[in-house]
């Protein structure tokens, strides 16, 4: 690793730049059209998204810091990179059956995904602030794009104020790191904090004022309260693509962060592992219990996105105990593999419930009341993605959760595995209360459903469907090569 | 592609078949379902005289039969290794017959036929795999294979409390796998294959103690993990006090998930300590032998109970599976060649005579509408065939010289006794018990004043004499001359006897 950094080299930003220069000539060229613009920033946006894709997974960069520590180049960057793609391909196939003429909330989410870009590579403390607020800014005005709609209107200023709050929390955390230190850069910072050995409350109170801040990105226990209403508001593709891309995101700039935190060790017995074991703990047991008393499917996709957010933790804890190489990139592939599989079934269970809420008109329970009679193919779908969330073989998501106890029992934390294997079957209770009134329980007429028929399978649905559970069942089955490729990037 | 791949992988094509059927032709949904089990079993019987008694199996790589090995995760040294030996094949061939004879005694569904036989092909798939399966991790998959189309089996087709029921036993089993999860993780962590050095899910490697390493040297450790396996086990077969769950999921069930769940879910949990606690920490089993004795005495002299004081006939049965899986977790605890082939012997013949049990409940159900024992009276007259086959099931059931549950019962306390003589007599208690309960129910259903409800009563009908009778024949002639199967299983069962008490060291 070049440690200096002074490589002003932009190589390694080139997909970066060839996106910024294609989403700026996109916003010009959809001004050229009067009727399908959705549909026309979609196709071009996806394909500017594959590019990128392709040019992260081809390119042969080397390993290293560029820009004066700024940016980093690894195997990270280019995962990161190929599956924000991904989840925005997906979230945008979503929001065209809604939006099919409108270019912004196309716009919008290739805006966000800039920054999420270029978070996947952030060196310093800086360019993670920026990175940040660029995915944030533009997913605020996506959470009310339904403008008419109260609660559309409610969901984007509880994002904005929540938001802003916490972004400050984290640049103040970020100011003291910097007082502390004199350093931006995490390595920087990191060496700096490791020679500390006095006055270590500053630097606890500094590394969880960060932590915090980054805790409402990914929604972690006990700043999570903005995430049910944003989740519920929100229009439902959006909440889809806020429930898997800006809290991945919010995972890669944590990712990065974790050298920062490693020092964490004060006279009281307060560590990086402590604090990431009980933040993961707290997360998942609230997130799980909190989805129970759900009659709303977007709400309890929400809790269950909290709940699955403190599963991903459970692998940032192992980071935590600044493991042997070895170890460390078991717990990286685990939490990385997590993310991959975590992207095709929540988006692949909001497909359905977006599906249901165009065709009967609501997304509480009563409206999945007998859908496994009436219909048939979409019920089948959520069933899937519901056992792979909960983590059921030969599903994908068990092989998710498999790869994260594996990391924490080769890390001898058996605590906290047995805490997340309680929150798996405390997880199967709430997944099963859907399948449950999709199977079990008849359609009721006197609910009066009016079903729209003209929302029905089409190809594009079709395609969103496939696309989402070919991977949910394949990973379940046939995950070698998407762990071993991980698995290389470290 | 070998025999056992086909016997397990069979039923899933079924299931794939079954759902591409038009759905408005129920009948041949059923004969394709009837097919599939028929071939699978037809297969398991073709392996029968192939199959060589003189191999032990058990940790001996060599001796296993019919062995197929693929690399499937090469990274994580997980492989497709399946073969069966004196323990699985039992299993195996109860699983295929009682999988066949349950879909005849599902004709009767009618609503959403495609999905019940689908997700009944599914879930012989699931319980195959777990028989013959010997890499853990393949194991496991199969073993939460199971969990899916049962929940949507009791849940779907099940009674009016069939709701709570699934997701009761969902939640049970499901806590008591991912247990197991663990376990299997630790194991895997600390257990290298000898040959590249590579952390292994293989089970035979697993056995053999040279491979340990790491913690399992912690004889906390391996207490521990000897306990996460017994609760997921436990859970299934069901031991007290995880038993909860089986008198519920039991009476909701359509009958023929009643049979499969007593006949064959029950002899996973029996089967999953013989085949991976014993071996792998035969050390930590040795030292709670007399818990699983224990257990067993308490489950014998507990179910005996609780059936005496049931009105529900199902649930009677229920009772009744608690008390005899009993029989086995105590004679296996005794590591004698007798006691260790009772179990097997008794898991096989509780398999046979259990479903023979649910299946006379179902034919009651069927005409009466209801399983109220004293709701019936003097059904001797009006059903007379009936009774002749319900006799030979609850003499079997209760341990009568002559048939198939007496030669086990006794090969359990002739095992038991030397080792556990004040458990054995307790539970010799338990017999005695089930003998009242078995009687007094046959009195009150086919004897004493009739019931003017019941007089035109139609007798037992051909379709569900075709799923009785094959097992009566079994269960007399197993009564008689218990070689058949028992030869099959001795050699493993001894070996596995001596191997875990230390006899082989």
């Amino acid at each position: 690793m070049s440690m200096g950094g002074a490589n002003v080299d932009l190589i390694p930003l080139l997909p970066e730049v060839i996106y910024a220069g294609g989403f700026l000539a996109l916003i010009v060229f959809g001004l050229f059209f009067r009727k399908n613009r959705g549909t026309i920033t979609a196709v071009c946006g996806s394909i500017l998204l594959v590019v990128v894709a392709v040019l992260a997974a081809i390119s042969d960069m080397s390993v290293g810091l560029y820009l004066f520590g700024s940016v980093v180049q690894d195997g990270a960057t280019v995962f990161f990179r190929i599956l924000f793609s991904l989840a925005a391909m997906i979230s945008a196939g979503l929001l065209l059956f809604r939006f099919s003429q409108d270019a912004e909330p196309f716009l919008l989410l290739l805006a966000s995904v800039m920054g999420m870009f270029l978070l996947a590579g952030a060196g310093d403390i800086v360019t993670l602030f920026v990175a940040l607020e660029v995915v944030s800014i533009p997913s605020y005005v996506l959470a009310g794009y339904k403008r008419n709609d109260v609660r559309s209107g409610e969901a984007a200023l509880k994002y904005v104020l929540y938001g802003a709050l916490s972004s400050g929390i984290m640049l103040f955390g970020f100011s003291y790191l910097y007082g502390l230190t004199g350093d931006t850069s995490f390595v920087g910072i990191s060496a700096q904090l490791s020679a500390r050995t006095a006055n270590d409350i500053a630097m606890l109170a500094s590394l969880l004022l960060v932590l915090i801040g980054i805790g409402y990105k990914i929604a972690m226990v006990p700043v999570h309260f903005w995430c049910p209403d944003v989740y519920e508001g929100s229009p439902t593709a959006v909440t889809a693509f806020f429930s898997v891309a800006p809290k991945a995101a919010g995972f890669a700039a944590l990712y990065r962060l974790m050298v920062v935190f490693l020092p964490l060790e004060t006279q009281h017995g307060v560590s990086a592992v402590l604090l990431f074991t009980i933040a993961s703990a707290v997360t998942m047991t609230f997130g799980n219990l909190g989805a129970i008393w759900q009659t709303s499917l977007k709400r309890l996709l929400a809790y269950s996105s909290i709940a699955h957010a403190g599963y991903i933790l459970m692998g940032f804890a192992v980071l935590a105990t600044d493991p042997s190489p070895d170890l460390y990139r078991d717990a990286s592939t685990a939490i990385f593999f997590y993310l991959a599989v975590y992207l095709f079934m929540n988006l692949g269970a909001f497909f359905v419930v977006d599906f249901v809420e165009r065709r009967r008109g609501g997304e509480t329970f009563e409206y999945f009341r007998g859908l496994g009679k009436t219909d048939t193919i979409p019920a089948l779908l959520l069933a899937v993605f519901l056992f792979s969330l909960t983590g059921l073989p030969p599903l994908a998501g068990f092989v998710g959760k498999f790869l994260l106890f594996a990391a924490l029992v080769k890390g001898k934390m058996f605590g906290l595995a047995i805490i997340g294997i309680a929150n798996t079957v405390i997880s199967l209770y709430y997944y099963v209360r859907v399948i449950r009134e999709m199977y079990l329980n008849d359609p009721d007429p006197e609910l009066g459903i009016r079903i729209d028929s003209g929302v029905r399978m089409t190809r594009l649905a079709a395609v969103l469907a496939l696309v989402t559970v070919v991977p949910t069942l394949a990973l379940g089955l046939w995950w070698g090569p998407l762990a071993n490729w991980i698995n290389a990037q470290f | 592609m070998g025999p056992l791949t086909l016997i397990t992988f069979l039923p899933a094509a079924g299931a794939v078949l079954v759902a591409f059927l038009p759905k408005d032709n129920p009948r041949l949904i059923r004969w394709t379902s009837l097919t599939f089990t028929a071939a699978v079993l037809v297969i398991a019987a073709a392996l029968y005289p192939q199959f060589q008694t003189g191999l032990p199996g058990i940790n001996d790589p060599t001796s296993f039969q019919f062995s197929e090995k693929a690399s499937w995760i090469p990274a994580y040294g997980i492989h497709y290794y399946v073969g069966v030996d004196g323990l699985s094949f039992p299993m195996v061939l109860l699983t295929a017959l009682l999988c066949f004879l349950c879909i005849p005694a599902s004709w009767g569904i009618s609503q959403h036929v495609k999905g019940y036989h689908a997700l009944f092909l599914l879930l012989e798939t699931g319980m195959m795999g777990a028989f013959v399966s010997l890499d853990f991790f393949l194991f496991y998959v199969f073993w939460e294979v199971m969990l899916l189309p049962m929940y949507f089996l009791i849940g779907i087709w099940g009674g009016p409390r069939r709701v709570y029921a699934a997701i009761k036993f969902f939640l049970y089993t499901l806590l008591g796998s991912v247990l197991m999860l663990i376990v299997l993780l630790v194991l895997y962590f600390n257990v290298r294959d000898p040959q590249t050095g590579q952390h292994t899910f293989n089970m035979l490697h697993m056995m053999s103690q040279a491979n340990h390493g790491g913690i399992l040297g912690i004889h906390s450790v391996r207490v521990l993990l000897f306990f996460g396996l017994y609760v997921g086990f436990a859970i299934k077969v069901p031991v007290f006090p995880f038993h909860t769950w089986l008198p519920d999921a039991h009476v909701e069930a359509p009958t023929a998930i009643s049979v499969i769940l007593a006949g064959v879910l029950l002899k996973m949990g029996t089967y999953g300590l013989l085949r991976i606690s014993y071996p792998i920490l035969p050390d930590a089993t040795r030292q709670f032998a007399w818990f699983l004795a224990l257990m067993g005495t308490i489950n014998i002299v507990y179910g005996a109970l609780c059936a005496m004081a049931q009105k529900d006939l199902k649930k009677l049965v229920a009772y009744s599976s608690i008390s005899h899986m009993g029989y086995v977790l105590l004679a296996m605890s005794s590591l004698t060649p007798a006691g260790m082939n009772g179990a097997v012997l008794q898991m096989f013949n509780h398999g046979t005579i259990t479903a023979m049990l649910f299946l006379l409940v179902g034919v009651i159900y069927d005409r009466a509408h209801h399983r109220d024992i004293e709701g019936f009276g003097g059904l001797a007259n009006v059903m007379p065939k009936y009774l002749g086959v319900t006799a030979i099931a609850f003499f079997a059931s209760m341990g009568l010289p002559g048939l198939s549950g007496f030669i086990s019962e006794v090969l359990c306390f002739i095992g038991a006794f030397p080792i556990w003589q004040t458990f054995t007599i307790i539970s010799i208690c338990g017999i005695i018990i089930t003998a009242g309960y078995l009687l007094w129910t046959i009195q009150r259903i086919f004897f004493g004043s009739q019931n003017p409800k019941y007089t035109s009563l139609p007798d037992i009908n051909a379709r569900e004499l075709f799923t009785l009778i094959p097992l009566a024949v079994i269960v007399i002639l197993l009564g008689i001359w218990p070689h058949p199967v028992l030869n099959l299983m001795n050699t493993s069962m001894t070996y596995l006897g001596r191997l875990v008490s230390g006899g082989l060291l």
